[in-house]
């Protein structure tokens, strides 16, 4: 349950070589053989179901292998090793064009414009700025479109990416990485960036990026990250609180048990997971027990190789009982997702938003030696009412996601449908 | 060796954190009793009066998920008759400690917060806390040599001990030496039962007793490395070092 940034991170910086229609050389056979030679292992070294479902792995190997030989074009060359992995009927086992890599490059530092955006319709919209960041001061506001970043248009490389994971839960998650990617770059750089402002007009803005928002937590072999939790009421009587990694345990759970304490009294608490890419799955049951008073309970079985771990709940000493909304989108991921399909299948919490990202598990991604990307997943991770998020994702009890309208409003259709529902929830 | 408690506190640590060589089995009637093979052991590693003197401990040490790459300290206190507290310290994760104070079992840690053990975790926290382990006839009603063989290059009884209450633990000493070189446990997290196997190596003298300095465990597919840098016999503890923490009164008091 790494948080995906950091794997997304890792995956950015490497190099791509192209792939292309064209007919292979020889060096090129040979690293897709290698490819394919490696992808087989991974799964038979790390899949957590050593019998793989009953499925004859070696079988696959020796009937592919010689239509990957035989193969005369990268598509091909992938199409064998794409039919070998859905030999698992499993989700998050993928191959991903080198091409598609190329769209995420860019980050080069932790730099950042503060610009927190999704993709909508195709478009890049601004669903918020930073306070205090390079776009909060250069006058950038929600609804903002952003149409091309140094000069060169988003669109294409949208399109791309859109036609590649159109069927996956990851769609908005690798939609916004794209564009997250193309903002980022080293402090005290430069980048201009183009919107369409709120009347329709193209505008292009300098920005110095900044460092990020939060700060730096280091934890084992991840790079550094960087973590903020912010909390408030929205309502006078509703709590509110955010943040964007399921890490820094000792920092999150202060922040959640002074959120919860200056709520005692409140109508309902809003958990606002918009965007949080997981982190630290212990830490999960770890908040979900500032929610819940009831002992024994707990949010699903994470099931690895050799071990079933539960992800079981201890109540806090005074958890807030009242109605407690999550707000979800499709860059909820990891942690987030045990988190609020947990909550969702105690029927402790009502989920609004959008599907998450569907990526519960700790997927891994590789670069293979012919510089297709490899993805794949390490254990399998069931919540309490039985379901498997990985690849499906959290589903909202309420669907509400934002338009460029909605959003140049100053409206928050998630947020505003938690709120209608704790107004409901009172008598 | 200042055996048994160090070896069980410490294979329940590292697992807390987390989330053999081929048998050659003989006969059982040409293995020496278990009872025989566990005495050997205490003579061992300081002798019975030894332990005797010693009214309590604390060791200090490092514990690494090389894989993960996760790093930190900690100290283990324990008293006669059965008390216990162990503090870790690990690098981005923060506090964690453990304690038993010879009714409750608790924890702490940043993730879940304070809670009470009860069930097969409070009888193996009973258990791990019973300092004078050199009396292990008090602990395990049933000892048993089931076959021999080789740990970590050395030729070794295999030994299976039934607690009072609890599960079975599998213990390896060399026969040569008689000392403790691994075990095999079911230990019991609120996440679930998990299997753990531990080396113990590098045992070196510490006044009387001779104790490992080495623990290397596995559980749940993540390696633990143990190393301890100082061991502290009969110090001054002070009054409260094993009263129980604020927030673990208040959740006994529920």
């Amino acid at each position: 349950m790494f948080p995906r940034s950091a794997v997304l991170a890792l995956v950015l910086v490497w190099a791509s070589p192209g792939g292309g229609v064209d007919r292979l050389t020889p060096e090129q056979k040979r690293l897709n053989i290698e490819s394919f030679e490696h992808v087989w292992t991974t799964v038979r070294d790390k899949h957590w179901d050593p019998k793989l479902g009953g499925l004859d792995w070696q079988a696959v190997h020796d009937e592919l292998l010689p239509q990957l030989e035989r193969a005369a074009t990268m598509e091909q060359a992938r199409a064998v090793m794409e039919d070998m992995l859905s030999r698992l009927k499993q989700t998050h086992f993928d191959i991903v064009p080198a091409t598609v890599y190329q769209e995420m490059e860019g980050d080069k530092g932790p730099g950042r414009t503060g610009i927190e955006v999704r993709v909508v319709e195709g478009r890049a919209l601004v669903v918020s700025t930073e306070p205090d960041s390079p776009a909060a001061k250069s006058g950038v506001t929600p609804g903002w479109e952003i149409d091309r970043v140094d000069g060169k248009p988003l669109a294409p490389g949208l399109r791309k990416i859109d036609r590649n994971f159109r069927h996956s839960t990851l769609h908005d998650l690798m939609l916004e990485q794209a564009v997250f990617t193309r903002l980022a770059g080293g402090e005290g750089s430069h980048v201009k960036v183009g919107f369409r402002d709120a009347r329709g007009r193209s505008t292009t803005i300098d920005m110095e990026r900044a460092r990020p928002r939060g700060s730096e937590f280091s934890f084992g072999n991840l790079p550094p990250l960087y973590f903020w939790v912010e909390s408030r009421k929205v309502r006078p009587d509703v709590g509110y609180i955010r943040f964007n990694l399921f890490f820094a345990p000792e920092t999150l759970n202060k922040a959640v048990e002074n959120a919860v304490k200056d709520c005692a009294g409140c109508r309902g608490f809003i958990v606002d997971l918009r965007g949080n890419l997981g982190g630290i799955g212990g830490l999960a049951p770890g908040v979900a027990g500032w929610f819940l008073d009831q002992p024994g309970l707990r949010l699903g079985d994470m099931f690895l190789r050799s071990a079933k771990l539960k992800f079981v709940v201890f109540p806090r000493p005074s958890p807030f009982r009242g109605p407690l909304a999550i707000l979800m989108d499709g860059c909820s991921a990891s942690t987030s997702e045990i988190f609020a399909g947990g909550m969702q299948d105690l029927k402790r919490a009502r989920v609004f938003g959008m599907r998450s990202a569907g990526a519960a598990l700790p997927s891994m991604f590789e670069r293979l030696p012919n510089g297709d990307g490899f993805q794949y997943a390490i254990a399998n991770y069931i919540s309490e009412g039985g379901k498997q998020l990985e690849g499906a994702g959290v589903i909202p009890d309420e669907t509400a996601g934002p338009t460029r309208h909605e959003l140049l409003e100053g409206r928050d259709p998630a947020l505003d449908r938690a709120l209608a529902w704790i107004e409901s929830s009172r008598n | 060796m200042k055996r048994l408690p160090i070896r069980r506190t410490l294979a329940a640590c590292a697992v807390m954190v987390l989330a053999a060589a081929g048998a050659r089995l003989r006969a059982a009637d040409d293995l020496p009793k278990a009872e025989t093979i566990l005495d050997k052991s205490v003579e061992a590693t300081g002798g019975k009066a030894a332990f005797e003197k010693t009214h309590n401990m604390v060791i200090t040490g490092s514990m690494e998920l090389a894989a993960a790459g996760i790093k930190g300290s900690m100290v283990i206190t324990k008293a006669e008759p059965d008390k216990s507290l162990v503090e870790i310290d690990l690098a981005g994760i923060g506090s964690v400690k453990q304690g038993y104070d010879g009714k409750v079992a608790w924890e702490i840690n940043p993730m879940q917060g304070a809670r009470i053990k009860d069930g097969d975790e409070k009888i193996s926290s009973k258990r791990e806390a019973h300092f004078h382990e050199e009396n292990w006839r008090d602990d395990y009603k049933k000892v048993e040599t089931v076959g021999a063989e080789t740990v970590d290059g050395k030729d070794s009884y295999k030994l299976v001990l039934t607690p009072n209450e609890g599960s079975p633990v599998t213990q390896y000493y060399d026969k040569k030496t008689g000392l403790l070189v691994k075990s095999k446990m079911t230990v019991n997290t609120p996440n679930g039962d998990l299997e753990a196997e531990t080396l113990f190596s590098d045992y070196r003298k510490e006044g009387d007793l001779l104790v490992a300095h080495k623990i290397q465990q596995t559980a749940a597919g993540q390696d633990i490395a143990l190393t301890f840098d100082s061991y502290k016999f009969n110090v001054d503890l002070g009054k409260d070092k094993f009263d129980l923490p604020e927030d673990i009164k208040a959740l006994v008091k529920k």
